[in-house]
């Protein structure tokens, strides 16, 4: 089959990837340096949420990172096609995607989907978790379709 | 609670394009908006007591002493954005009920320097948006969401999967606002809009193309509230505030840079709670407004407010706005006559008070026949949002 004509750029820019972490979010992205994607949820009452001090539910302040199994499918998504600053021009066109991680409900990950081509995209489409080692401290998760055969 | 203050004066400078204000200082372009509204309200400047702002506010040190205030009683700003805009009113309306206040200004200056679109990039954006890199945005920056622009793409996306709304339908918002300015002087885009331009259009951010944004402008517009008492024996009709809510519920809260509300939220433009309070508050409802000036700085925000409000049902507001239920000569309420931040002039959506109170002492260029309630909403974005309904006694 032929290469798809509008295959979107798997966007990758280091300048871009440099981490701000702070006490409640280094959990997180020590374990992607693992390949190993894992979610915030309250350790009295397991919601799910993003990395912060407290449980928007019960008001707990305890923490569990679960571990995730990398798959998830696509909540909503943009086709970037306009570069907003110099360092992203040859990225184009690139894939934004919300993400809506299996095994843990309510919680989203703001991600790239890489390796697809523009009219396969659809809202729903299964997706999982693929790393992109950006240097030796940093590792972003990326998101590629996957394949239902595998 | 009871209302009991009105909008006496408003005033503006001119509307620029990006980069053209760029020899003035924004407090310069802030003086002169004052300057105008005081002016317009028949007042002094040293009359000025109060300030009720948004979107960080600005050095009242400065510009007490600047204007000559005899004091200064009241001062407050309500965080964020431009969703603040037309709740800093509802503010200052606040400061004066409750009598700390008598003459209250609310005012915005706009100047871009650098683009507001690439606000989140850690090395582009300028103003209210202007981010820096946080723990919070390593969830997005790396990804390459760098403006607010993909964040609402994404919102629309959504919108367009679960609705079936089209990009038909967000061009029916530019198409509408446009046909609007055609007639306003102040609107910095006056050329005619076509469903085929529209479609022509380069793409920015997959479903948005180059006129489903806002403009990127420059100014300062800026309004003066006062006690409905005072207000009688001035200039102008007074326009009275009948309610104003700012907020959101809790669960929106950093939407736009999480995307972790719920998603029957997700394909709103948050603004639903809001619009309840506003509507418990008023006891009016959308049926009652005359003219609506919805904040625009994405067509689909447009949509998706015309549902919060019950102007239609949740997506509906495609059809709504497709069917003409916006034109100024359409039949349903017509939205933003002036242009909005479409076609006029993005100043954080104080042009859209401005054109409010023009409709309500029924001299808007773009007037719309026995307008009495007029309905502002601040722009849909992390919390917190507002909303305005104002009105006249004929």
């Amino acid at each position: 089959m032929s290469e798809p004509i509008d295959h979107v750029a798997p966007f990758s820019v280091a300048d871009l990837a440099e981490l701000h972490v702070d006490s409640w979010t280094a959990p997180f992205w020590r374990a992607t340096r693992e390949e190993r994607l894992v979610g915030c949820a309250c350790g009295r009452c397991g919601t799910f949420r993003m990395p912060g001090p407290i449980c928007p539910v019960c008001g707990s302040t305890d923490v569990i990172w679960r571990p995730l199994s990398g798959q998830g499918t696509v909540f909503s998504y943009t086709v970037v096609r306009h570069a907003v600053i110099p360092q992203v021009r040859g990225q184009l066109p690139y894939v934004i995607a919300v993400i809506d991680l299996a095994g843990a409900p309510g919680l989203r990950l703001i991600a790239n989907l890489w390796n697809v081509a523009v009219d396969d995209l659809r809202i729903g489409m299964p997706v999982e978790v693929h790393w992109d080692h950006i240097s030796t401290d940093v590792c972003i998760p990326r998101f590629v379709p996957l394949d239902p055969e595998e | 609670m009871t209302r009991s203050s009105s909008i006496v004066g408003v005033g503006a400078t001119p509307y620029y394009q990006r980069g053209a204000t760029v020899a003035r200082t924004t407090m310069d372009l802030l003086i002169e908006a004052i300057r105008n509204a005081v002016d317009d309200a028949g007042l002094q400047l040293a009359d000025i007591d109060g300030f009720a702002l948004y979107s960080g506010g600005y050095d009242t040190a400065l510009l007490a002493q600047t204007l000559g205030l005899r004091e200064l009683r009241f001062s407050a700003a309500i965080t964020g954005t431009g969703g603040g805009s037309a709740g800093a009113v509802g503010l200052a309306g606040m400061a004066v009920d409750s009598g700390a206040a008598e003459v209250v200004v609310t005012a915005i200056a706009v100047q871009q320097r650098r683009r507001m679109g690439a606000a989140f990039s850690p090395s582009g954006g300028s103003g209210p948006y202007a981010g820096t890199p946080t723990a919070e945005s390593d969830f997005s920056v790396p990804s390459g969401l760098l403006s607010p622009g993909q964040s609402f793409a994404m919102l629309a996306q959504r919108h367009m999967h679960v609705y079936g709304t089209t990009r038909e339908h967000f061009a029916s918002v530019a198409i509408t606002t446009r046909r609007h300015a055609q007639t306003r002087q102040s609107a910095l885009m006056r050329d005619e809009l076509t469903l085929e331009s529209y479609l022509a259009s380069r793409m920015i951010a997959d479903p948005l193309c180059l006129y489903d944004f806002c403009l990127e402008s420059e100014g300062a517009v800026a309004v003066v509230t006062t006690t409905d008492r005072r207000a009688r024996e001035l200039a102008h009709r007074p326009v009275r505030i009948l309610a104003s809510a700012h907020g959101g519920t809790g669960s929106w809260g950093k939407a736009l840079t999480w995307m972790n509300m719920p998603a029957d939220s997700f394909v709103t433009s948050g603004h639903q709670s809001l619009a309840q309070r506003l509507w418990r508050e008023s006891g009016l409802s959308a049926s009652d407004v005359d003219v609506a000036l919805l904040y625009d700085h994405f067509t689909p925000m447009v949509l998706m407010q015309l549902e919060d409000y019950g102007f239609c049902g949740p997506g509906e507001g495609g059809p709504y706005m497709a069917d003409g239920g916006g034109a100024i000569d359409g039949n349903g309420t017509p939205v933003n006559p002036h242009g909005g931040n479409l076609s006029e002039a993005y100043i954080l959506g104080m042009t859209h008070v401005r054109e409010a109170v023009e409709q309500l002492r029924g001299n808007a260029v773009n007037q719309v026949d026995g307008a009495e309630v007029a309905l502002v909403t601040g722009g849909p974005a992390p919390l917190p949002s507002s909303n305005l309904l104002l009105g006249v006694e004929r």
